[in-house]
């Protein structure tokens, strides 16, 4: 049966999420930023109370989440001196979308950052808090990265990765009829155009 | 201005050192004051002549409907609607465990519809149980004072007043038992609505709320009063009216607020303690403000005549306050000169070396009251931002969270960790209950599930953790190697430069007494007749002498 939700207020959210993510065995300093990036999810619309079940379940089952990766990435970025981010993020982390809020806080000193797989953008996090979810986004992240000063957004042009204008192409084609003799017969390919 | 001219204040005298003032004693002597919340809310009320109404009164015979009372003010208007029960006696308690009241309340900003009131009419009285919206500011219930309450319909049924030593000694007709804002239960968030002049002080909703009830309590028990005694009876006397509050039953759940928000604590004191200051700067002691002070002592002493505990702690304190006041009265015929340099400097100097902390913070109440020019001001500045810094600069060095802890924490040094006696108590929550509750570590089980309010303790074992970290490392490696201390380390760096944010005290100690902390936060709400019930609970009153909305807006 369809159960009516609930409307709560963020602080309400970020009070519950806090201590739930307490109750599931994160120290007290990284509840209170779970409870912070619940609030800041869902004042943009995203479903924080869904996705913090996710990762939530896995904490409480031990395994690493998205709050303890998003801290340790947001505080060792705070002090490397390696202008451009551009590395690997652990394949099936649950609830990626709680990496966004810790990804906004490195935004913030770096500009926009992103999530990417092979086929393109995943998310896109500005600094001044925008999200833009991209093709490639997924609750089962695998060969991610995260990159920091993505080029621009041009809204004059176009761009696609490769791998996704093939896949596009793959699709693309299916609207072409397969190869045929009758076909070819019929094209008039067999009869020289000397006209 | 001439060069002739005195200036208005001096310059030279400082606010109270923290040291002082965030001890858990002093702070369990405080005393309302014209910066505590429910007097900002009123001053306000009347400067913009809000206008106050009841555009709906439905209730029965038996004392079961609904209500609303209106606040009219220049930008905005907010109702409190309210919801009379038929309780029986044996369903009525003041725990946070019950599930019927006499009264259910909800402040909604604006106007209600017939729909909002059905909405309201379905969750409001199922308090915890139901949803409110952010078209609802607070929740809250009241239960009868069942002895007053059926002597006041009583004798007005019967054409009759009540006896003015009823009403004194018990003070109110209803008390409320809880009053939720700030997003609780669905309510709007704070930072939604705290740009509002209006609510910008902290917990104005709340008091609001709480003035409108004493309003309903007053008009139930006449409502009652009409409806056994028909034509013959009579309305309750406006001066006997006055004489009641509202009450309120408070326990430890008040006292985590004070750990968990230290930014507003600080807010809080260093606006009091600026205004104690700025009294004590007056160069001189005009008439009209000696009369004005000579009055609140006189009012201060009529309030220690009438309020009465059986708690030997508070017993204690007003057999105190009860001597320093007669002190303080000898003092102002035979001792004080108020034609001196800085008299109210001298007043408070004198009240330091010769009266009680219970007398001292009754004194800077009763500095503070004819000073409305002088300080009113402050009231502004008694909210926080409660984010800035939440986020933890990891490249910071190491050294400077060290300076931070070496200038801020010194008094932590005060206490031994090591001693059990010292670190006896644990905050938890209660699974059954959902409240906040104070264990024994020696003796209970749950310390497991402390609650993060020893901070003493915790800066301790910061700064035992920061032993062996060089002082030019990142924050972020010690952060990474210690996941535990993140809690501390963002609380001390999102303090610095605040001196009153932290109670300078032990709360885990086997002596502490939580009832300091209650007191503490009820006087700043503007409570009178602090009644400790136990350490744990206290009964209390709220806007006990203040105007009601038609004596207000007239």
């Amino acid at each position: 049966m369809m159960q009516t939700p609930i409307d709560m207020a963020h602080s309400e959210l970020r009070s519950l999420v806090t201590k739930a993510a307490r109750g599931a065995g994160l120290a007290w300093g990284h509840a209170e930023e779970a409870g912070w990036a619940a609030d800041w999810l869902s004042r943009r619309a995203l479903p924080a109370g869904d996705w913090a079940a996710i990762w939530l379940a896995a904490a409480a089952e031990g395994r690493p989440g998205p709050i303890d990766f998003g801290i340790a990435l947001a505080d060792r970025l705070s002090v490397s001196r390696d202008p451009h981010l551009d590395e690997p993020l652990p394949d099936d982390l649950p609830a990626p979308g709680y990496l966004l809020p810790f990804l906004h806080r490195i935004a913030l000193k770096r500009g926009a950052v992103c999530l990417t797989d092979a086929l393109g953008t995943a998310v896109r996090i500005e600094a001044g808090g925008e999200v833009a979810f991209g093709p490639s986004w997924s609750d089962r992240p695998r060969t991610w990265r995260i990159t920091t000063r993505p080029q621009a957004p041009d809204p004059s042009r176009a761009r696609l990765t490769p791998t996704l204008v093939a896949w596009l192409d793959t699709l693309a084609l299916r609207t072409t009829v397969p190869p045929s003799e009758a076909s070819r017969r019929n094209a008039g390919a067999a009869t020289p155009d000397t006209d | 201005m001439t060069l002739a001219e005195p200036s208005p204040l001096r310059h030279d005298i400082a606010p109270r050192d923290a040291d002082t003032v965030m001890r858990l004693s002093r702070m369990g002597s405080a005393h309302p004051m014209r910066l505590s919340f429910l007097r900002v809310l009123l001053r306000r009320l009347k400067t913009e002549g809000w206008q106050f109404d009841r555009p709906l009164w439905q209730v029965d015979d038996k004392g079961v409907g609904r209500a609303v009372y209106r606040a009219r003010g220049p930008q905005r208007t907010y109702c409190l609607v309210a919801f009379a029960h038929d309780l029986p006696d044996a369903m009525r308690s003041d725990r946070v465990i019950a599930t019927a009241w006499d009264a259910t309340f909800a402040l909604v900003d604006g106007e209600p519809t017939p729909a909002d009131l059905d909405r309201l009419a379905a969750n409001v009285p199922l308090q915890e149980a139901g949803r409110i919206t952010a078209k609802e500011l607070t929740l809250s219930r009241a239960n009868r004072s069942v002895r007053l309450f059926a002597h006041v319909v009583d004798r007005l049924a019967r054409g009759q007043q009540p006896d003015l030593v009823e009403i004194d000694a018990v003070g109110y007709l209803m008390r409320t038992t809880a009053v939720y804002g700030s997003g609780k239960f669905g309510a709007a968030d704070r930072d939604g609505i705290a740009g509002r002049a209006e609510l910008k002080a902290p917990f104005q909703a709340e008091m609001l709320s709480v003035w409108l009830i004493r309003a309903f309590t007053v008009d139930i028990a006449e409502h009652m009063a009409r409806a056994r005694g028909g034509a013959g009876a009579v309305g309750l006397d406006p001066d006997l009216r006055r004489r009641l509050g509202v009450g309120n039953s408070t326990g430890l759940g008040m006292a985590p607020f004070l750990v968990r928000h230290p930014r507003l604590l600080n807010s809080w004191m260093t606006a009091r303690e600026t205004a104690l200051a700025r009294v004590r700067a007056l160069p001189d002691a005009t008439p009209a403000a000696r009369d004005a002070f000579r009055a609140a002592l006189s009012q201060a002493q009529d309030n220690a005549r009438l309020w009465h505990s059986d708690h030997p702690a508070q017993i204690a304190k007003l057999a105190d306050l009860t001597h320093d006041l007669s002190r303080l009265a000898a003092h102002l015929q035979g001792g004080w000169e108020p034609d001196g340099p800085a008299p109210w400097d001298a007043l408070w100097r004198w009240g330091e070396a010769n009266l009680s902390e219970e007398g001292q913070e009754c004194l800077l109440a009763l500095l503070l009251e004819p000073q409305g020019a002088v300080i009113d001001d402050l009231a502004d500045t008694l909210d926080a931002d409660e984010e800035t810094g939440f986020a933890i600069d990891g490249s910071l060095p190491i050294a400077r969270l060290r300076d931070a802890l070496r200038c801020d924490y010194p008094w932590v040094d005060r206490f031994d960790f090591d001693d059990p006696a010292q670190v006896a108590r644990f905050w938890y929550v209660s699974e059954e209950k959902l409240e906040p509750r104070l264990g024994n570590r020696h003796l209970e089980a749950g310390q497991e599930r402390e609650q993060p309010l020893g901070i003493a303790r915790a800066i301790a074992a910061l700064r035992a953790a920061l032993t062996d970290w060089p002082q030019d490392g990142p924050l972020a490696a010690f952060l990474l190697a210690h996941p535990d201390h993140r809690h501390t380390v963002r609380r001390v760096l999102m303090l610095r430069a605040l001196p009153y944010a932290e109670i300078r005290d032990n709360v885990l100690d086997d002596a502490m007494l939580p009832i300091d902390i209650l007191r503490f936060k009820l006087a700043f709400f503007g409570a009178t007749r602090f009644d400790p019930r136990s350490d744990r609970w206290v009964r209390i009153s709220l806007f006990q002498g203040q105007p009601f909305p038609d004596e207000l807006a007239g």
